[in-house]
């Protein structure tokens, strides 16, 4: 249960920050994630779902505004690609910024953790 | 577990480092990919934005009282509004709103800014652009412009509108083109109006000048036989003001020998062409080596004694460079007791170009007169020039530094130009070559279409239209009371030797224009007697009427032979017959050619031993009605006769290396040879050991297209055939995007027809327009487009079928708003002032 509510609020905080910033603030928020959450739960792999999610999530509600399916038609068409291709490719962005900066920051502190406890127990 | 956490640091950190810097930096031609695919400031908001809302109310700074703007079910909005600047506001705001990104690219075209958008990639067109410096002409002209003249109120009130449109961008109103190239819309200047006569000047007349290209003809052919090629005056004559001739007139004489090439002048002409550049040094070269676009617009009026209706008509047809979206946008601005004007205006500039009003309708073709000379100048230093020498005093030059960005406002390069008194130096390094060009001196338009637009007869029209400069247009103009003018206006140079066909000595100021043609001898009609008019960019004036030197190599007059046989053999004209006429099939070069070619293969089998596929091929043009409907399957192998014809018979015009042409006579030159079937010309000198006469190039003509359609197209009987699987025209979009573009659509009509088509396609029929002045205007319209800009409108590209079908849409000219079926009006958009 208190996994999904933090899921849930990671969703939310990928939403409004893309939102109301900017699309470079998914690597801060999944860098935050990757600060918070124990290494041994593997935060990348959350942040990257739920970074996609948020996208996806978004991507619907330009959808609710417009011909989504043929813009990502044209959008293929434009770039030699399947028109999926281009949806895929929105959600994939961020889902790597946000597995990446989780990762980074997750691995680092592991790291560092694991030196000080090396040092304290020497 | 140490050891897995640092592989992650690493990688982790390289997969962010590389993803961060997609998101944030451009590759290759990609914009920066995170605000890209930014699923709600990004391309994604896009998809919004495309159809217009029921209703807008909309505040809009500036105006003086509320608008009201009501789009029909065509897209076209009908703008009643208090004043004229109100008017003009409103209709930068729905410009804005509709062709936000063309604004931008028109602009920066003329401006040689398009690297700031494309990349420096475009650096190469930025600098030819730069060079010529239409923008810095058009500075120059807003700068004399007085800002409290009526012209000049309403250019800036539309750059207010369309300023305010851009101030007020919501995510999704961010046009896609924007997103693809990853960069922001920039603000409106009311200099950028005037950017659109320079283009328009641009458009119609650069490159009209033959004073380049003939210069290498003479150094091919020697002087005579390169006059003969490249005529002063039209071998037909079916002038656009009628010379009393009821049909055309045949001036066919022999063509002069060829002389023998000057080796050495050529190597000269390859040193300037080298200097010029990629583009300008093209117009050393014959472009037209393959079958080049054709810019062939058309215009027309009957007087009411020829109409079935009793009531003028007028037709306007031009043809230029097809777009996605369409140079045109359709509007109607009404102003109460002052303004009533319906048509198409340009996106940049708040004044109808071609349409009518209450009581007038007028279109333009492009006069094609030569207004570009080129002057050798002698500087005082080749490399880095400061003066220039003329009647043995040292003038100062012109010097402009010229700064190239890019994308991120890098600066790419840096220019240095010059100019004399005649205008810019293009070229300086090993030739000095400065080009003096009407549209660049401040004689371009002075918004003559302002007043014009408010003219209530054919009088009050031509003489709003007086002050017109550049482009030189033939301008065709019909009232209700049943009068039909036409006049060939703009700033016609007069040279000191009565020619514009030679490269001036710049030394002498002598060598200068001497003035400008006066009014009273613009090749023009009001009413003649045979009670219609027609231009399609033929030669304005029968040189025997006045023989003035007004320009040279005129285009054919194909086109004006059809539209003139079609107007005299219909006396009662009907506004269908109008629109019919404007894609009729009929053909006056494949009427003139076809009997030559048949003829010639009779001649051959008379005297034994014919070719076959020559038999054959006369055998299936002999079944042709010299029409090219969609469904012809002969018009193809005719098209590919009259190419090898031409490549037979031109041999003597290939470059020495025997690569190119360095130009080809027009088919009017070659319809001439026709009558002296011995003549020297015919002899295809890559043959030897025979010397081939008239008919043998049209046999071997003849045959050689029969093998190549059939190698390319199949039996004759096949579906490859039909001309509507030949011929196509392509719609591309400013980007050139294939995926935004309309691409291979099949047209009637090939070269010389009403409806030309030729090379890519790329050129056609922009709009075509159709009004009966009655008692209350009627009026029919189409241009192959959409009034949105937005690729995913149902508004982008819904006037191209009926476009390609020839017909035309009935226009909605209401008096007030209430005037408009409800069940007709699509969306209201409310202009309020600010309280």
């Amino acid at each position: 249960m208190r996994r999904t509510v933090a899921w849930a609020l990671l969703l939310v905080a990928f939403v409004l920050s893309t939102a109301f910033v900017a699309w470079w603030t998914v690597p801060v928020v999944a860098a935050i994630w990757g600060a918070a959450t124990a290494y041994s739960r593997k935060p990348w792999r959350s942040a990257a779902l739920v970074a996609a999610a948020a996208w996806a999530l978004l991507l619907a509600v330009s959808g609710t505004r417009g011909p989504l399916l043929e813009l990502a038609g044209l959008l293929g068409g434009i770039f030699g690609l399947p028109g999926f291709a281009t949806v895929l490719l929105t959600l994939i962005f961020p889902a790597l910024l946000a597995w990446s900066a989780a990762g980074l920051v997750s691995a680092l502190r592991e790291t560092l953790g694991e030196r000080a406890r090396a040092a304290e127990a020497a | 577990m140490q050891r897995s956490a640092l592989t992650r640091v690493l990688l982790s950190a390289a997969v962010l480092a590389a993803v961060l810097h997609l998101g944030a930096r451009r590759i290759g031609p990609l914009p920066p990919l995170g605000a890209f695919l930014d699923p709600l400031h990004g391309v994604w908001a896009a998809a919004g934005g495309a159809e217009l809302t029921d209703l807008d109310e909309v505040v809009l700074p500036g105006l003086a009282a509320p608008v009201r703007v009501v789009f029909d079910d065509r897209g076209v909005p009908h703008i009643f509004a208090s004043t004229s600047e109100d008017a003009a506001r409103a209709l930068g705001y729905v410009v804005a709103r509709d062709r936000l990104f063309q604004l931008e690219v028109r602009w920066r075209t003329a401006a040689g800014r398009m690297a700031e958008l494309a990349g420096a990639t475009a650096l190469g067109f930025d600098r030819y652009v730069r060079g010529l410096g239409l923008a810095w002409s058009a500075e120059r002209d807003f700068a004399a412009l007085d800002p409290a003249s009526p012209e000049a109120r309403e250019i800036a009130a539309y750059a207010e509108g369309v300023n305010a449109w851009i101030d007020g961008l919501g995510p999704s109103d961010i046009p896609l083109e924007y997103h693809l190239l990853g960069v922001e819309p920039s603000p409106w200047e009311p200099v950028y109006s005037i950017y659109l006569a320079k283009l328009m000047g641009w458009d119609l007349t650069y490159g009209v000048t033959t004073d380049l290209r003939r210069r290498r003809l003479e150094a091919l052919v020697g002087r005579e036989a390169a006059a003969a090629l490249s005529p002063v005056n039209s071998p037909i004559q079916q002038p656009i003001q009628p010379n009393g001739s009821t049909g055309p007139r045949f001036d066919f004489v022999p063509i002069a020998p060829p002389g023998e090439p000057d080796l050495l002048a050529l190597e000269g002409l390859d040193d300037l062409a080298a200097a010029l550049g990629p583009v300008l040094g093209d117009l050393l070269d014959d472009r037209a080596s393959q079958p080049g676009p054709v810019l062939g617009s058309n215009n027309w009026a009957v007087a009411p004694e020829r109409t079935a209706a009793g009531s003028a008509l007028l037709a306007g047809d031009p043809h230029l460079l097809l777009t996605l979206p369409a140079i045109w946008y359709e509007a109607h601005l009404v102003v109460p007791g002052e303004l009533d004007v319906y048509g198409v205006t340009i996106p940049s500039a708040p004044f109808v170009q071609i349409g009518f009003n209450r009581h007038v309708a007028w279109s333009f073709t492009n006069t094609g007169a030569d207004v570009i000379d080129y002057y050798e100048e002698e500087l005082d230093d080749r490399e880095s020039p400061s003066r220039y020498l003329v009647d043995g005093e040292w003038r100062p030059l012109e010097v402009r530094v010229e700064q190239y960005r890019g994308h991120d406002d890098n600066l790419l390069a840096t220019d240095t130009l010059y100019a004399t008194h005649r205008g810019p130096l293009i070229a300086y390094e090993k030739e000095s070559l400065a080009m003096r060009w009407t549209v660049l001196e401040e004689v371009g338009e002075k918004f003559g279409l302002w007043h014009a637009a408010r003219a209530e007869s054919v009088e009050e029209w031509l003489t709003a239209m007086e002050v017109w400069g550049a482009p030189a247009q033939n301008m065709i103009v019909a009232d209700r009371q049943g009068t039909i003018a036409i006049r060939s206006t703009g700033t016609y140079p007069i040279h000191p030797d009565g020619s514009g066909l030679e490269i001036r000595d710049g030394r002498f100021s002598a060598e200068d224009w001497v003035g400008f043609w006066p009014l009273e001898r613009y090749p023009s009609a009001v009413d003649p007697q045979q009670r219609y008019l027609a231009s399609a960019n033929q030669q304005p004036i029968d040189p025997r009427v006045d023989s003035t030197y007004m320009g040279a190599d005129w285009p054919s007059p194909w086109r004006a032979m059809r539209i003139n046989t079609l107007l005299s053999s219909d006396s009662a004209v009907t506004p269908d017959a109008m629109r019919r006429y404007q894609t009729d099939p009929g053909n006056a070069r494949a009427d003139l050619f076809l009997p030559f070619f048949l003829a010639a293969v009779r001649r051959q089998a008379e005297i034994g031993a014919p070719d076959e596929s020559a038999v054959e091929a006369a055998e299936l043009l002999a079944e042709w009605d010299r029409r090219y409907t969609k469904e012809n399957r002969r018009a193809v192998v005719f098209e590919y006769a009259m190419r090898e014809l031409a490549d037979r018979t031109w041999d003597e015009l290939l470059r020495p290396e025997g690569s190119r042409r360095v130009y080809t006579p027009s088919s009017t030159v070659l319809a001439s040879l026709l009558h002296y079937p011995q003549s020297v010309w015919w002899d295809d000198r890559r043959t030897e050991d025979v010397v081939e006469d008239r008919d043998a190039i049209l046999v071997a003509g003849l045959a050689a297209a029969l093998v190549r359609a059939k190698r390319e197209l199949g039996e004759p009987e096949g579906p490859a055939w039909r001309w509507e699987n030949v011929r196509h025209a392509n719609i591309y979009h400013l980007l050139e995007l294939p995926a935004l573009s309309a691409l291979g659509l099949p047209v009637q009509g090939g070269p010389g027809n009403l409806n030309p088509s030729s090379g890519g396609g790329t050129h056609g029929a922009s709009w075509r327009m159709v009004v009966e002045l009655g008692d209350e205007i009627s009026a029919w319209s189409i241009y192959p487009g959409g009034q949105s800009g937005h690729p995913l409108s149902s508004r982008y590209t819904d006037r191209i079928d009926k476009w390609v079908a020839g017909e035309l849409d009935r226009v909605l000219f209401p008096r007030s708003e209430s005037d408009l079926d409800d069940s007709r009006v699509t969306s209201l958009l409310e202009l309020t002032p600010e309280s």
